[in-house]
């Protein structure tokens, strides 16, 4: 499997010399096509800076991030947000849609602020995967948190990315609309040969990720191939207790 | 220890505004426009009030007591007119022996005549005759004071005028047009211009109005003036030791019938005083476009309270957690705008002062002359200020800071900026719908003769029905504000993409808050349209008349009406020698009385009926041609209840009373110039050297070169002009724009108070979606598309705000005029251009209002927008 983005020596400090935090420390790592990799840590690890910088929401105080072999990190914000647009999905933790649109034209929007036809096949196609297509016409308000979130899934598709970027998705869920997106999100992968970084501290969303990525103290501490969920648990209270 | 503080509420209402200037400046940033032209419009009046005193009691200066000529009592009315203006009469003067003899009277200290009449200055620039005067007044010439006692002039240059080829010229003047001692300048006093040597600069009180003022020596200035012999009136200085009283019976003892005389100081208080009262009227205009200011303040200042609470929720949230009770919270947020109000009302009077400043100076530049003076704020001025500004921003925070008390305890633990509840808006549009249909039945009522209320003119009722009618129209704008942008969604969706729809979708989720920031500006663009399409239908009413009733190719009258004595009775002849010249009518005017009273005789050529268009009444054109015959306006006819065959006695000066027979009644289609006619040819006391006032005349067949032939014959005439209809028309339509541009330069203040509200909104709407737009550039919106947004969401609001203010204002003119078609207007007529113009900047307006909500929105840091943690 080829890389499709690479992170190397990417360091980000927040704050001025004294008051400074180190949030990611020389980080090397990189994500491969057709892969779903969760990056789990503790609270202050820094997996959700990594995941930031890493889709072009911050920017790395150094190192840099190659998509497919050009460096993003040095891009400006014009660049940065095309990129976002055209190559990034994204899902969110909540607040996923704009509450004025509707089911369809929240999917359809990255390809409407750029200016093109969505591609209607495929999004017809990601619409039944997560299994919405009967409320496609509703508004976000009318739409359950499971409702949401698959939405958002639905929408960080649509445009066909390099990359989804997922952050905490299952977090305001219940359990069972949990399984369900997670369900969907690895099929995404399996099914539809998507590649998904999902920031979790939920062993249990983490144990749907082909690989998972643990971080401490902005370091990289572990990196496993298809854990279960017991060893997942067993790493994070081993890194807990370090 | 820790510190006490009886008062914490207050303090932290007075922490907060210290931390957030720009919170003060923003809310009561229309507060501080609104007061600034109250202020300004005060000390503009008070000082104009205060200067016109210093020119009275300056022109008056040393002198005790003035005799003046006892008019006849029909002139009384015209006595301001003094023989100048088109209407020549004449005015009875006193003989210069009276001044020997006053001055011979025991406690006279000195006695001198003033002679005052009419007098141009003109230059030559490159051949074409140039008509010297400052702004719209008058132009004078008088005689220099021949008394060592006269105060009334000061020399600022050179020296007194010796002999008749002399004259001092005001410095005013002198200044605009740049004359020095030794220039030699025409002027023309009575019917001939003749040149004169500058030998005096000189400065007076009477000059302070901008009047032009050429100053002869004594002898020279009576036989300019047509007062050779005679003065005007005489001035007259008492002994120190001597009763004013009982000097003034003396005087008047001397020939009682004849003369007049009054107390100098108390003269001037009286003059004074009649101005002042001109001024009050311009002060309640500019108070009124104040009030318009203020009102439109009112609303934007609910709207920023709002906003500015609903930012701190959280905080006001935390105070109540902590056990502050919600009538607290009331007075914290009743205390902020307490101190905010005395904030802004004092900047208000700080710049409103700066207003009145730029305005005097914008005025001197304009050549408008005022009288020079300080600038007066008076401290009732400044009080109603202070209150006017601390009232309205209280009245204006009590709904905002009931609704911010009613914020819930749990609002600070919550992880979410709130939105606010929706509640219905139906109630709303029963009330407004059944407050506008009060409005529109008694509008209608008069139009449609349906309602006529007791006690209130047709007028004033259309009036208060439209003001209902504007109330009604505001309490719905709320619930119409969805369907209105429903209009906009396909259109902007098409133009604008997605944008648009976000765009528009965002207006319509706040309704009351689009609707009322709309409201601000629809106040402003109802008067505006309201304005244009009253005077664009004067105009095209103008057009339609002159163009009916104007039968003449050409008509001459007088440049200036306020300073020219009339046209030279030569000018006519010229013209009529002319081969081209077809048919001619000269019109003449003098003051006569009839029954006691003052009535304008005009003396005609028959001619005058086919260049102009008048209407037989009673009797024929052939009628009026005979001896003693006197022809009627319509309206004096009824006035007078004079018919065919009536005998009428006139007293007619210098002349005696004559007896005429009304032969003719008619209706003179424009504006008549005199109620009383006679055929010129009939009328021998209608002089040669009598001046006239109109001429219309006909010529074969237009043509440029016969034009300017025409026009270099008028040009040998100072003061007079030549105008053919279009000039007319062009003329009519010159001056009802000057009004316009004057009210629209009032009223765009309200427009600019409305930006603030714009400026407003827009930022509580940003900062409500912080959220939503750090989404939107996560997944990959441009800044410059964010930036787009919020402009589209401006103008929505504008063109809402100035859809609904146009619509309004049409519809308002509409009423007015159909309630004045009795009176005479008949013509509606819109301007689309400028109604296009004023929305177009009203749009305009939005956007620049929209350009630091949108530059805040697209720096949004996304981060921020999203995290959890």
């Amino acid at each position: 499997m080829s890389k499709i983005i690479e992170a190397n020596n990417l360091t980000k400090i927040y704050g001025e010399k004294e008051t400074s935090v180190t949030a990611l420390d020389d980080i090397n790592i990189e994500f491969r096509e057709n892969e779903f990799t969760a990056i789990m840590g503790p609270s202050g690890s820094g997996k959700s800076t990594l995941l930031h910088c890493l889709a072009g929401l911050d920017r790395p105080s150094s190192g840099k991030i190659f998509l497919k072999g050009n460096d993003i990190a040095t891009l400006n914000d014009k660049e940065l947000t095309k990129i976002r647009r055209d190559s990034f999905g994204f899902i969110f933790q909540a607040f996923n849609l704009i509450p004025t649109l509707t089911a369809e034209e929240n999917i359809t929007l990255p390809a409407s602020i750029a200016g093109r036809q969505p591609d209607l096949e495929w999004v017809k196609e990601v619409v039944e995967t997560v299994d919405i297509a009967d409320r496609l016409t509703h508004r976000p308000n009318e739409l359950s948190g499971g409702q949401q979130q698959r939405v958002a899934a639905a929408r960080a598709m649509a445009t066909k990315p390099e990359v989804i970027f997922a952050d905490e998705p299952s977090g305001n869920l219940d359990s069972k609309s949990s399984r369900e997106l997670l369900t969907f999100m690895k099929s995404v992968v399996e099914e539809l040969n998507q590649t998904i970084v999902m920031v979790t501290h939920d062993p249990y969303a983490a144990s749907f990720a082909g690989r998972v990525v643990m971080l401490k103290d902005g370091r990289i501490a572990s990196d496993l191939e298809k854990p279960t969920q017991e060893e997942i648990v067993a790493e994070v209270t081993a890194l807990t207790n370090a | 220890m820790f510190g006490f503080t009886k008062r914490p509420l207050f303090l932290i209402a007075w922490k907060n505004l210290k931390t957030y200037p720009v919170r003060i400046f923003l809310t009561t940033s229309s507060i501080i426009l609104g007061v600034a032209v109250i202020i300004a419009s005060n000390i503009f009046s008070e000082s104009n009030k205060s200067a016109f005193d210093n020119l009275f009691s300056g022109i008056y200066e040393g002198i005790d007591l003035v005799v003046q000529p006892v008019q006849e009592d029909f002139a009384q009315g015209f006595s301001g007119d003094g023989g100048q203006g088109p209407i020549s009469f004449e005015v009875k003067k006193i003989p210069d022996e009276k001044i020997k003899e006053i001055q011979d009277l025991p406690g006279v200290r000195a006695a001198w005549g003033e002679v005052i009449g009419f007098a141009q200055f003109i230059k030559i620039v490159d051949g074409e005759t140039v008509l010297l005067s400052n702004g719209f007044a008058p132009t004078f010439g008088t005689a220099w004071d021949s008394s060592e006692y006269a105060k009334q002039w000061t020399l600022l240059e050179g020296r007194a005028p010796l002999n008749k080829k002399e004259v001092v010229m005001d410095t005013v003047t002198a200044e605009n047009f740049e004359f020095d001692i030794d220039d030699k300048v025409t002027v023309l006093a009575g019917a001939t211009p003749a040149t004169f040597t500058i030998v005096g600069i000189a400065d007076s009180a009477f000059a302070a109005g901008g009047a032009t003022f050429a100053l002869f020596e004594f002898r020279t200035a009576q036989q300019l003036l047509d007062s050779t012999g005679e003065v005007n009136l005489i001035n007259v200085v008492v002994e120190d030791n001597f009763d004013v009283t009982d000097v003034k019976n003396e005087i008047t003892d001397i020939d009682s019938e004849n003369l007049n005389v009054i107390n100098a100081q108390e003269a001037a208080a009286e003059q004074a005083d009649s101005i002042k009262q001109g001024l009050d009227f311009f002060n309640t205009i500019l108070n009124v476009f104040a009030g318009i200011a203020i009102f439109v303040g009112a609303f934007i200042i609910q709207n920023t309270f709002r906003i500015l609470l609903l930012q701190r929720t959280k905080e006001l949230s935390l105070l109540r957690a902590l056990g502050t009770s919600k009538r607290q919270i009331y007075r914290l947020v009743i205390s902020e705008s307490l101190f905010m109000s005395i904030i802004g009302s004092g900047l208000g009077i700080g710049l409103g002062i700066g207003l009145a400043v730029a305005v005097k100076e914008g005025l001197q530049y304009f050549e408008l002359g005022l009288p020079d003076g300080p600038l007066v704020l008076t401290s009732e001025a400044a009080i109603t200020g202070l209150i006017i500004g601390i009232t309205v921003t209280i009245l204006s925070s009590l709904l905002p800071a009931r609704k911010a008390s009613q914020v819930s305890p749990m609002e600070a633990i919550r992880d979410s900026v709130s939105t606010p509840r929706r509640k219905s808006l139906f109630t709303r549009l029963v009330i407004g719908i059944a407050v506008s249909s009060i409005g529109f039945i008694m509008l209608f009522g008069v139009l449609y003769d349906f309602l006529d209320l007791p006690t209130l003119s047709g007028l004033q009722q259309v009036g208060f029905g439209a003001g209902i009618v504007f109330v009604g129209i505001s309490i719905i704008t709320p619930s119409i504000t969805k369907p209105f942008v429903f209009l906009f969604d396909r259109i902007y969706i098409l133009i604008f993409g997605i944008l648009g729809k976000l765009a528009t979708e965002n207006s319509k989720r706040t309704p009351r808050r689009t609707a009322s920031t709309a409201s601000a500006l629809m106040i402003g663009l109802t008067l505006i349209s309201l304005a244009n399409v009253i005077t664009t239908s004067f105009k095209a009413q103008a057009e339609s008349l002159i163009g009916e009733v104007i039968l003449a190719d050409y008509q001459v009258g007088a440049a200036n009406v306020f300073a020219s004595p009339g046209i030279p009775t030569g000018l006519a002849n010229e013209l009529m020698e002319l081969d081209e010249v077809t048919k001619l009518s000269r019109t003449r005017a003098t003051v006569v009385g009839y029954n006691e009273r003052p009535l304008i005789l005009g003396a005609v050529d028959e001619t005058v009926f086919d260049l102009v268009k008048t209407d037989d009444i009673a009797g024929t054109r052939k009628d009026f041609l005979k001896q003693n015959a006197l022809g009627i306006l319509k309206q004096t006819a009824e006035r007078e209840e004079l018919q065919i065959g009536d005998e009428v006695l006139l007293t007619i000066p210098e002349e005696g009373q004559l007896t005429f027979t009304v032969s003719y009644i008619f209706d003179w289609t424009t504006q008549p110039p005199a109620e009383f006619f006679v055929l010129l040819e009939n009328s021998s006391f209608f002089s040669e050297e009598s001046l006239d006032t109109e001429l219309y005349f006909n010529v074969n067949e237009k043509s440029d070169v016969l034009e300017e032939k025409i026009n270099s014959i008028v040009a040998e005439y100072p003061g007079v002009e030549i105008r053919d209809e279009e000039g007319l028309v062009e003329e009519a339509n010159n001056q009802i724009q000057l009004l316009l541009n004057v009210i629209y330069g009032f009223l765009s203040i309200s427009i600019f108070v409305a930006l603030f509200g714009i400026t407003n909104t827009l930022s509580l709407s940003v900062y409500e979606r912080t959220r939503e737009i750090g989404l939107m550039r996560a997944i990959g919106t441009y800044r410059k598309q964010i930036r787009r947004m919020i402009f589209i969401e401006s103008s929505i609001i504008s063109i809402f705000g100035a859809a609904l203010g146009t619509g309004l204002g049409i519809f308002f003119a509409w009423s007015l005029i159909q309630t004045l078609a009795d009176d005479g207007f008949t013509v509606f007529a819109v301007s689309i251009s400028q109604t296009f113009m004023w929305i177009g900047i009203s749009i305009i307006a939005g956007v620049i209002a929209a350009i630091l909500p949108a530059i805040r929105a697209s720096r949004q840091n996304i981060l921020e927008a999203i995290s959890y943690e």
